[in-house]
């Protein structure tokens, strides 16, 4: 294909060589792609959405018991089972026992709820959070910093303030006055059915808890990218301040901000497990990683002792496990697009 | 330097008035129902909750309201705990040593490993050195600081019997364990935690600083002039890389007492964290003053923290001043 206005054919029989320009995007997914480390973190990721969304309803199919059904056989002698074992099957009453059902990873706690179950339902209110609080962050976040980076002046100086005000507030003391007085509130809010009891409100407060670390680098970024040519040669034709930041501005931001996104997102587990672990975040019955691990919790709060043995050392273990693995893999991932985004830099 | 002070301070202050409201808010106009909280049964009389609204002054204008618990503030009373009717300042000033020693020395930990790592991983760059010790820490920011701290007492106080099994003994005089050695043994183990949660982090920004400063003419002029590595980066490197660690450290003072509360909980220390949580899981119900008083305590100290930061940044790099400090540039 030649270049338009060009007569195709200069020299008689003799075809141009065609070098097809390659996008950014494009050498990033090439670069990807020939990534060993990002390859097996993202199918990594992946494993553990599908696994999470998809797997919990197949699991709740095939062993025919769900993350809130209680079974007494599963604490005999006041301890949660270990995993794999086969526990009596009974009706509501506790009155006809029918065969055994199977606690791939034992028991939740003296309760006597399926932990594999507990794990996978508790894992999409844990992820739906993050997501959730992340997107609230991202939103604020390069709203306000890109607004704050390109005009400067009082705007800037306000952000700033902002800035510094949110990173000073004590975010899980704040969770814990506010699951004083509005944990019934937050905890009913489910976005019209389509996401898991208490996320949405959880979700939005994280967000408004991390917004001010994406609102930093582009606050910067936009600092250092308004002072280029492109932006004046855009200005010089004038273009409006609205159509400079989002059509010459936000593109120069996508590729970092899915980086820092990684980023927000792994704070925002950890803070998720932190709010819920307190009892203050998502609200028992309903699972979350954060409230299985106040199962070991519980039992914790013994000033001084130091006599401390966990019940089971299981309830701790899988929710601890689930939360690294999915950590690990996105920062990994998130670090490997980076890579792939600049490739020169260290 | 003295108009940079003045306009810091005055911004400290306008972020302290701030904070007042935010706690007045959730101390007064987000319950509902805040006489409840003072009242022993849980289905009162409405004269009795018209007693108690009265007693907390929420029958008064608003602005009435806010006045009076800002001039209560600025006297130093948060309360009194609704548990016990201890004074919330006294509470504080008791338990904020055993925080205080929690974070300091964590920070002190963290400094120098991240330090050391970091100066290793930019000297043996790309390779597999490297590697390991820039992505193991991952596992620090993965797990949840109470997980390593639980692991961490179980491993090393109760199977290996070569730490104590928490608790706290204070660095001078009083209680049953005193005085340096016992406070320092109690410590480590929280120590570490402290540094395993930030250290990821901290070695990549060390790493990426080398890295960068390696490659100033300053540091070509002394390769040139013969100095040793050890010489280029103890003299003429790390004086480049230290002012970030500092800014990058009062900057993450919030996380690092949100990190606090559960490292204190995992080792049973009593500090601010604790009572925190104490508060929050009485028997009585949540303890309101005790939780706003430790919430202001904290982000007072964290905006304090940060305002000496900028001002000992831009004594030291007078160029900061025309913006607004290191805080503002990561």
């Amino acid at each position: 294909m030649s270049p338009a206005g060009f007569p195709a054919a200069a020299g008689a029989g003799v075809e141009e060589p065609v070098v097809a320009a390659t996008s950014q995007r494009v050498m990033v997914l090439r670069r990807l792609r020939h990534d060993p480390v990002a390859i097996v973190s993202g199918a990594l990721l992946l494993f553990i959405l599908l696994g999470v969304f998809a797997g919990g309803p197949i699991a709740e199919h095939l062993l025919g018991h769900g993350p809130d059904d209680i079974f007494l056989g599963s604490v005999p002698d006041g301890l949660p089972v270990g995993p794999l074992t086969h526990v009596p099957n009974h009706d509501q009453a506790y009155q006809h026992f029918d065969g055994t059902t199977l606690f791939v990873l034992g028991a939740d706690g003296y309760v006597g709820r399926d932990e594999l179950m507990r794990l996978l339902y508790g894992g999409q209110a844990s992820i739906e959070v993050a997501l959730g609080a992340t997107l609230v962050a991202m939103l604020i976040g390069v709203t306000l910093g890109g607004l704050a980076g390109y005009f400067g002046g009082v705007l800037d100086a306000v952000v700033l303030r902002a800035i510094d005000f949110v990173m000073a507030f004590p975010i899980i003391l704040l969770a814990i006055a506010l699951g004083s007085n509005a944990t019934g509130w937050l905890g009913s809010l489910t976005a019209g059915g389509l996401l898991r009891p208490g996320v949405p409100g959880l979700a939005v407060f994280i967000g408004l808890a991390t917004w001010f670390y994406p609102a930093r680098i582009v606050r910067v970024q936009v600092m250092s990218l308004r002072e280029q040519e492109f932006v004046e040669g855009a200005r010089m034709v004038g273009a409006s301040h609205r159509r400079i930041l989002l059509t010459h501005l936000l593109p120069h931001l996508t590729g970092p901000l899915v980086v820092y996104g990684t980023i927000v997102f792994a704070t925002n587990v950890i803070l998720e497990a932190s709010i819920s672990l307190l009892g203050v975040g998502i609200q028992l019955p309903n699972p979350s990683w954060g409230n299985m691990l106040s199962t070991n919790f519980g039992t914790l709060i013994n000033l001084g002792s130091s006599e401390y043995t966990p019940p089971t050392i299981w309830t701790a273990i899988f929710p601890t496990v689930a939360i690294l693995v999915t950590l690990v893999a996105t920062v990994t991932f998130g670090e490997q697009v980076r890579r792939a985004l600049d490739p020169r830099a260290r | 330097m003295a108009a940079y002070v003045v306009r810091r301070l005055a911004s400290a202050a306008v972020l302290l008035f701030v904070l007042s409201l935010v706690t007045y808010a959730i101390y007064f106009k987000i319950p509902s129902n805040p006489g409840m909280y003072i009242i022993g049964t849980p289905h009162p009389t409405p004269a009795q909750i018209e007693a108690a609204n009265h007693k907390l002054g929420v029958d008064q204008p608003v602005v009435v309201q806010y006045l009076k618990f800002a001039d209560r503030l600025l006297h130093g009373n948060l309360g009194k705990s609704y548990a016990t009717g201890e004074p919330v300042l006294s509470i504080i000033r008791s338990d904020a040593p055993v925080t205080a020693s929690v974070v300091v020395g964590g920070a002190v930990l963290l400094i120098l490993a991240s330090i050391v790592l970091g100066i290793i991983s930019a000297q043996r760059g790309h390779t597999r050195l490297d590697w390991v010790v820039s992505s193991l820490p991952l596992l620090g920011i993965a797990l949840h600081p109470l997980a390593v701290g639980l692991i961490l007492r179980s491993t090393f106080s109760k199977h290996l019997q070569l730490a104590p099994g928490g608790g706290y003994c204070s660095l001078m005089g009083g209680g049953g364990c005193s005085g340096p050695e016992h406070w320092l043994s109690h410590l480590i183990l929280p120590w570490i935690t402290f540094t395993l949660f930030l250290l990821p982090l901290y070695v990549r920004m060390v790493r990426t600083r080398v890295l960068e400063t390696l490659d100033e003419p300053h540091v070509m002029v002394a390769r040139g002039k013969g100095a040793a590595e050890r010489r280029v980066i103890g003299l003429h490197v790390m004086p480049l890389v230290l002012p970030s660690l500092a800014a990058m450290l009062a900057m993450d003072a919030g996380a690092a007492l949100t990190a606090a509360i559960y490292i204190e909980v995992a080792f049973g220390l009593p500090g601010l964290g604790s009572d925190a949580l104490f508060a929050q899981q009485g028997f009585v119900g949540f303890d309101l003053p005790v939780i706003t008083g430790i919430v202001m305590a904290i982000a007072a100290t964290v905006i304090a923290l940060n305002a000496i930061a900028d001002i000992i940044a831009v004594r030291l790099d007078p160029r900061l001043e025309i913006g607004r400090g290191v805080t503002g540039l990561r």
